[in-house]
């Protein structure tokens, strides 16, 4: 309604004798990247448009014949250009360099972005609109498919911590701590969780550091790569304001495997023979072998066929009931303006997004103040503050998943208070309502930088930032949930509350100096060098008491309950430091050669003082093959250069003191006699050495006529001295012990493509493509050919020659149509059967773990004022196993649900061929175990092909720039909409029913004042 | 070139911007050498120590012939087939009991390792350190002594069998299993080291010199040295008479109150002995033999035993005597305070075997003194020598009831009838002989395959 005024009111302020025409083109830089937020002014006017994403304008108004429109955009050189009746002006900004006595003064937001590193190493942009054209409101996990080589998945429900990993593993160390790229948003290292907190629409650019020479002007920290984010700055001129809004639905998502209907599944109790299901019970079977002789008989038969009958009846669908549809909305307001000398930028942003199931959710909220002002003829001075308040809640807990329930709860069952087959002695509601926890994360952040040039050629920078996390997590188990009803706890102790905080601290601070001499107009020499230093600090305290009955605060904890269920509280600082030096040298031949070389020398607080300074080098090479005169104004190939590094990272991250040397601490909870005591926290290494990482990198950059761009790398990570918990004798007193055990191997290719097809006036087509591949393998041991992680291990999970990421298993043949018990192929060629025991040769390996293609293709289309895109993201070449024990039910537990068509797929009597469950009567430890170990009846190809964005825009253009709205845009907007895969259990790509991802439709205004 | 000096200078100022110290001290971790720097942290550590030590006396009794099983047994397969001797469900329990040993002793090392670094100036101060030391190396004979006795056959079959792996520093290695004489000869160093030092804490729940003694005399009955687990035994009694035994200090030993009786006592914050029941109304999952009865006027049948009935599957009612060590106290919700592990009882009974053993003619008359302490009537016949040695270990079974002393005793003097009965000892399900591999504990899998240089047990394949 208000966008339908604004409409009418511009319409009457049309001028009368002027010509109306539509003038519209593109705005790109001198890369032929598109600008977004030009000005374009008419005539000095108040007519105009502001560019969008794509660096488009367009203007309808009355016109003169002699009209000029002016381009501006902060750190550009103004561009006038003039109407000739011609309806498509493209233009070409250069950027703006301040030349006060030759003096050149860039705003450099990040200090350690300087140019030479991105002409060797590889710097890889993330295109922010398609992130912020995917409604999601985890942008870690929007990121998912943007470039390639940078794998992220969902871990979890809503709200968990996504896996982000930059060209796989390069240390055989799982978990997050040794594996996660480090985050830098304007130059300030932050958290993850601060990461996790960010705003796609305060971000203008994310750039992922790939290689040895991208990384290495951060040190050991970035061992796995960096995610340098640059935010949102303001701009000279009349303030804009822009809001973006977004309301739609969260959808259920892919059901994976279909569960039984209340037919298939009372016939199934019936064959299993198992009296505490209704099935059977009520069978006649089952009436005349236990009421054989009873007067009444034909009675009771009646009654239990009419039992039958009824259940029969029901047909709860318990996917349909406990995964539900939900809300989805997000607010980005913000106002951006300033003068010549000071410019601003200020943002609020929420958003929330309804979970699967009743009880999920997540909101947030956050602001950022960015405040620019210039340093007289100097430099520039660049301040940020931003905050952030997040909430998760969620029902699940660690032992808990109502997820899980979709496949336990029979569909004769229903959601009332009747007893429970399936969970006997409960119903329904003593299934719900058993947990709930609250996540909250409150984030405050402040950076400033300065880069000052005091003459030509010498750039000063320094960044100085702060941020402060506090988590606070909830967990709550009420007195009335079974578990605190049915353990024979007093009244007085049950229900249990828990509540942690966690404040996290990071401080850091790195001044840069770069002097660039320019010889003879050909060669051009940069020397630099930095020191940085980065403190973070860890505050812990939690309190976990139980007697809460009811109520939901600390205050209700019984704190006159002694023994187990005493209350309990636990906390721990911690403080580290590191502290860097780096020099870089570069110099470029002719704009044709660039050699660029880095070094930088960390010290941690972590470790021992003897082994606490570790380095990181790298030199890269360039050579742009364009400058030559043979292709220089090549029609056909408009760029190509080559870039190839090589360097070496000193890796420490998740290794702790710990392990480096004897480290002990307080017990929190135990205590001897009357002392404290003190324990040693685990065995140490006093010859531990951090990984040794090698890189190499190669790449190709290529563009044909101006529009298609070809992006082709190629790396090698091999690591040596990585660490690894491995197994010892257990006479040291200890299990594992964390040691550098051999050299691995990780490498790939990486593929971008990027095509306009078709561009046009009004049409526009242009395609995206990207795949990455990536293998490991370990290329040798120190100590042995083999590990062995476990004592029951029949196959190495480490071995000289093979990839550390595959699952091993027996080769199946299925199940015997006599026995009805699994067999395998043996080694020799032979059957094993069931209780035969298994050699390591009868192993086979099944396939990777972690699947090693993955990329994404992107379609966009434009015409006139709409703009259609779509991503599809992919994964291929992985295995995952399926938890049939989950769903293939035997006697014992046939009780809960069964997968549908079990009973056409198990062995039920002798001569039942091409069966793919055992028999359910045989039940011996023997099978247990076998089954245990995947074999190649039980995984399934992971590879699956995601929608993973959709979506259409219609752009409603704007003539004048005092009118009240001076770009609308509305869209229909989609996420994560399908997947296709052959993995029939839950989703492919966590292998859980909770970590399946939300689709997600929106509508979206986008409108800027 | 003016240029280059200026840019090297700001960068040098630059440097010195970020200088600053890394030496951060955290407020919850120590890590050496800032670590165990004096005595008081020092005996923290050791309390550690004292905490972790592993405790097998419900398990190992379960072994010996100290219980019958109740239909309660049927609620899990491991406990009935680990009570029936069952190879699998033993080696389960021989893994568990061999890791917490070693990293018992992994710590007693890290103890021993840092003592002498830490510096004392004042004589009290160093005699705290001696005490401390003196502790950890009982604590640690005490591991070798029990590994010993649980992974090494008997001693008198050979004393040049593999006994067990022993550990003198605090690293990763791979060493072999010295020889039963090589462990005997190692224990009984640590323990004369640790005997050197007075030693005598004001609580019973600290290894004093006396506990040394102790040990010395448990550990010279076992490798057959009666002359020497006299002299020891006679060491302890001279502090601890046998006057102490009395009604009032056996209840206390089984309360959580100070008795003249208890010597040495683990300190308890954890709940304890808790598996044997099955729930307060319906009994334990075992009860004491039918075929071990305190006599009608010892008064330690009040503390020691809770009598209870079961309505048999036959209808019958069955009468029998629970055990009342530590089950007394969780029944009542009264948690347990000491874990008792030395008393005067114990040493003596070390005394009497080693004199009846070397034929000595006191043997018989403390006997019958202890006997009268307790309450029991002295033997009036006169027994052979045999008889006697039978007599005092029947007296010690119904003595050390539950405490698992049995299993070493059993086992030590070469039982070869131990009975395994089915549900309440209504008969007999088979017959451990002496010879029996499974006296002898399996070497676990956890060391067995990381450690090239170890040998299994004969019998045992894992």
């Amino acid at each position: 309604m208000l966008i339908t005024l604004c409409l009418l009111f511009m319409l009457k302020n049309a001028h009368g004798e002027e010509i109306k025409v539509t003038i519209s083109g593109v705005v790109t830089d001198v890369n032929d990247k598109p600008i977004t937020g030009v000005t374009v002014i008419v005539n000095n006017t108040t007519q105009g448009s502001i560019t969008d994403f794509k660096g488009r304008y367009s203007i309808s108004c009355y016109f003169k014949n002699d009209a000029t429109l002016e381009f501006s955009f902060l750190g550009y050189k103004k561009e006038i250009r003039k109407y000739h009746g011609k309806s498509r002006i493209d233009v070409v900004m250069s950027k703006q360099n301040i030349q006060i006595d030759d003096v050149v003064v860039v705003a450099r937001q990040n200090i350690n972005d300087i140019d030479l590193r991105a002409k060797s190493g590889v710097v890889e942009k993330i295109d922010m609109k398609h992130i912020k054209d995917k409604p999601m409101i985890n942008m870690a996990l929007a990121l998912q498919g943007a470039i390639p080589g940078l794998v992220i998945s969902s871990t979890g429900e809503l709200g968990s911590k996504p896996k982000i990993r930059i060209r796989g593993n390069s240390s055989l160390r799982e978990g997050d701590i040794a594996n996660e790229p480090l985050y830098v948003v304007d130059g300030k290292v932050i958290s993850a969780d601060a990461f996790f907190e960010l705003d796609p629409y305060d971000i203008k650019e994310i750039v992922v550091l790939k290689d040895a020479v991208a990384t290495a002007l951060y040190g050991i920290k970035a061992a796995n790569g960096v995610l340098e984010i640059t935010s949102q700055r303001g701009i000279s001129g009349k303030a804009i304001v822009s809001y973006n809004f977004e309301m739609g639905v969260t959808m259920r998502g892919r059901r994976g495997i279909e569960m039984m209907d209340s037919k298939e599944k009372l016939d199934l109790e019936l064959l299993l023979k198992n009296p505490n299901t209704p099935g059977y019970r009520y069978s006649e079977e089952y009436i005349r072998t236990v009421n054989g002789s009873a007067p009444n008989l034909e009675a009771l038969i009646a009654s239990g066929a009419q039992t039958l009958d009824s259940l029969r009846n029901i047909n709860t669908d318990w996917f349909d009931y406990l995964i539900k549809s939900s809300l989805y909305q997000k607010h980005n307001f913000s106002i951006k303006g300033g003068s010549e000398q000071t410019t601003y930028f200020l943002s609020g942003n929420y958003a929330y997004q309804g979970g699967r199931i009743a009880g999920n959710d997540m909101q947030r909220g956050s602001f950022r103040l960015n405040v620019d002002n210039k340093l007289g003829k100097w430099g520039y001075a660049l301040l940020s503050l931003n905050g952030g308040y997040s909430e998760t809640r969620t029902p699940n807990g660690e032992d808990y998943d109502i997820t899980g329930l979709v496949y336990r709860l029979n569909p004769y069952e229903q959601p009332d208070n009747q007893m429970l087959y399936s969970y006997p002695k409960r119903s329904y509601s003593d299934l719900i309502n058993q947990y709930n926890s609250k996540s909250t994360a409150k984030v405050v952040g402040s950076s400033v930088s300065v880069n000052i040039t005091p003459f030509k050629g010498l750039d000063v920078s320094a960044v100085m930032g702060l941020d402060f996390v506090l988590d606070e997590n909830v967990r709550i188990t009420p007195s009335t949930s079974y578990s605190e009803q049915n353990s024979g706890i007093p009244e007085n102790e049950r229900g249990i509350y828990g509540k942690s905080k966690n404040t996290t601290g990071n401080l850091s601070s790195n001044v840069r100096i770069t002097y660039n001499k320019v010889i003879a107009e050909k060669h051009s020499l940069t020397i630099g060098g930095n020191s940085d230093f980065y403190s973070s600090l860890l505050d812990n305290i939690s309190i976990k008491g139980y007697g809460i009955g009811k109520l939901t605060s600390a205050s209700a904890i019984n704190s006159s309950i002694e023994g187990v269920r005493k209350p309990k509280v636990a906390g721990m600082s911690e403080k580290t430091a590191q502290l860097g030096f780096g020099a870089v040298l570069g110099y470029t031949f002719d704009g044709t050669y660039d050699v660029f070389a880095t070094f930088k020398g960390d010290a941690s607080s972590v470790l021992p003082s003897d082994k606490r300074w570790n380095s990181a080098w790298a030199v890269g090479f360039g050579w742009t093959l364009t400058k030559y005169p043979f292709l220089k104004d090549n029609k056909v190939i408009t760029q190509l250069d080559l870039r190839s590094s090589y360097g070496k990272t000193a890796n420490l991250n998740g290794v702790q003191v710990s392990s480096t040397v004897g480290t002990f601490s307080y017990s929190e909870n135990d205590y001897y006699e009357d002392q404290r005591l003190l324990e040693l926290q685990g065995i140490y290494n006093l010859n531990l050495m951090p990984e040794q990482t090698v890189s190499t990198n190669v790449g190709l950059n290529m563009q044909f006529i101006k529009a298609v761009d070809i992006n082709l790398n190629w790396y090698n990570r091999t690591t040596h001295g990585a660490l690894l918990d491995v197994p010892i004798p257990s006479s040291t007193g200890f299990m594992y012990l964390k040691k550098n055990i051999g050299v691995l191997e990780n490498k790939g290719i990486e593929l971008n493509i990027n095509a306009k097809i078709f561009d046009k006036n009004d049409f526009s087509f242009t395609l995206g493509a990207n795949i990455a591949y990536n293998e490991n393998k370990v290329l040798d041991l120190y100590y042995a050919d083999k590990i062995y992680l476990t004592e029951e291990s029949i196959i190495p999970e480490y071995e000289v020659g093979k990839s550390y990421d595959v699952i091993y298993g027996d080769h199946s043949l299925g199940i015997n149509p006599i026995t009805g018990l699994p067999v395998f192929l043996g080694a020799d060629g032979n059957e094993i059967k069931t209780d035969e025991k298994i050699e390591k040769e009868d192993i086979i390996s099944l396939g990777y773990a972690t699947p090693p293609y993955s990329g994404t293709i992107h379609l966009g289309f434009s015409y006139k004022k709409f703009d259609l895109n779509v991503g599809f993201y992919y994964v291929l070449g992985g295995i995952k196993p399926y938890n049939y024990s989950n769903y293939v039910k035997n006697t014992d537990d046939v009780n809960q649900n069964a997968v549908k068509n079990q009973i056409n797929d198990m062995w039920f009597k002798k001569g039942d061929e091409g069966k793919k469950y055992h028999s359910p009567f045989y039940s011996s430890q023997a099978i247990d175990n076998l089954l245990l170990r995947p074999n190649t009846l039980t995984v399934g190809s992971s590879n699956y092909l995601k929608l993973s964005m959709l979506s259409l825009r219609y752009r409603l253009s704007n003539n004048r720039i005092n009118s009240f709205i001076r770009y609308t845009s509305f869209a229909l907007q989609a996420s994560n909409l399908f997947t296709l895969s052959s993995y029939t259990e839950s989703n492919p790509e966590g292998g859980t029913l909770a970590g399946t991802q939300q689709p997600i439709i929106t509508l979206n205004v986008r409108l800027s004042f | 070139m003016k240029n280059f000096i200026l840019a090297y200078l700001c960068l040098l100022l630059s440097f010195s911007l970020n200088s600053c110290s890394l030496d951060i001290k955290s407020e919850n971790e120590f890590s050496d050498p800032y670590a165990i720097t004096n005595p008081e942290v020092a005996r923290e550590l050791l309390a550690s120590i004292y905490h972790m030590y592993p405790q097998y006396q419900y398990d190992l009794s379960l072994l010996s012939d100290d219980f019958y099983s109740t239909y309660a047994i049927n609620q899990s397969s491991d406990v009935r087939n680990y009570y029936g001797w069952r190879g699998r469900e033993m080696s389960l329990f021989s893994s568990d009991m061999w890791t917490n040993y070693y990293s018992t002793i992994a710590i007693c090392n890290v103890l021993i390792e840092r003592i002498p670094l830490i510096n004392t100036s004042y004589e009290s101060e160093k005699k705290k350190l001696d005490e401390i030391e003196a502790e950890v190396n009982i604590l640690k004979a005490m591991c070798y002594f029990d590994l010993l006795r649980l992974f090494a056959p008997a001693f008198s079959s050979t004393e040049d069998q593999d006994g067990i792996i022993l550990k003198n520093n605090f690293e990763l290695d791979f060493p072999r299993r010295s020889s039963i004489k090589e462990s005997v000869e190692e224990i009984k160093k640590l323990l004369l080291v640790a005997v050197n030092v007075e030693n005598n804490p004001s609580k019973v729940t600290w290894l004093s010199q006396c506990a040394g003694f102790y040990l010395l005399a448990e550990l010279s009955l076992y490798y057959q040295n009666f002359d020497d687990a006299i002299k020891y035994a006679h060491k302890v009694l001279e502090k601890y008479p046998i006057e102490n035994i009395s009604e009032n200090n056996y209840n206390n030993l089984w309360e959580n109150a100070h008795s003249e009786e208890r010597i040495f006592a683990f300190s308890l914050s954890d709940p304890y002995y808790e598996n044997i029941e099955y729930s307060k109304e319906d009994g334990d999952i075992f009860y004491i033999s039918d075929k071990l009865s305190f006599e009608h006027d010892d008064y330690r049948r009040h503390v020691s035993t809770i009598t209870h009935t079961y309505t048999l599957n036959t209808g019958t009612q069955k009468k029998v005597n629970l055990l009342g060590k530590y089950n007394k106290l969780n029944k009542n919700d009264e948690g347990i305070k000491y874990l008792n592990r030395m008393s005067v009882e114990g040493v003596y009974f070390i005394l009497l075997e080693s004199l009846a053993s070397k034929k000595d003619a006191t043997a018989m008359t403390l006997l019958n003194n202890y006997l009268q302490a307790r309450g029991i009537k002295p033997i009036a016949e006169v027994l052979s020598n045999s008889e006697l040695i039978n007599a005092i270990l029947k007296y010690k079974h119904i003595a050390f009831v539950g405490e698992g002393e049995r299993y070493y005793d059993l086992k030590r003097t070469g039982c070869d009838n131990l009975v395994r009965c089915t549900l309440f000892g209504e008969n007999e399900e088979s017959v451990i002989r002496a010879s029996d591999y499974r006296w002898t504990f399996p070497i676990p899998r956890s060391e067995l395959k990381y450690n090239p240089n170890v040998t299994q047990n004969r019998g045992w394949s894992i």
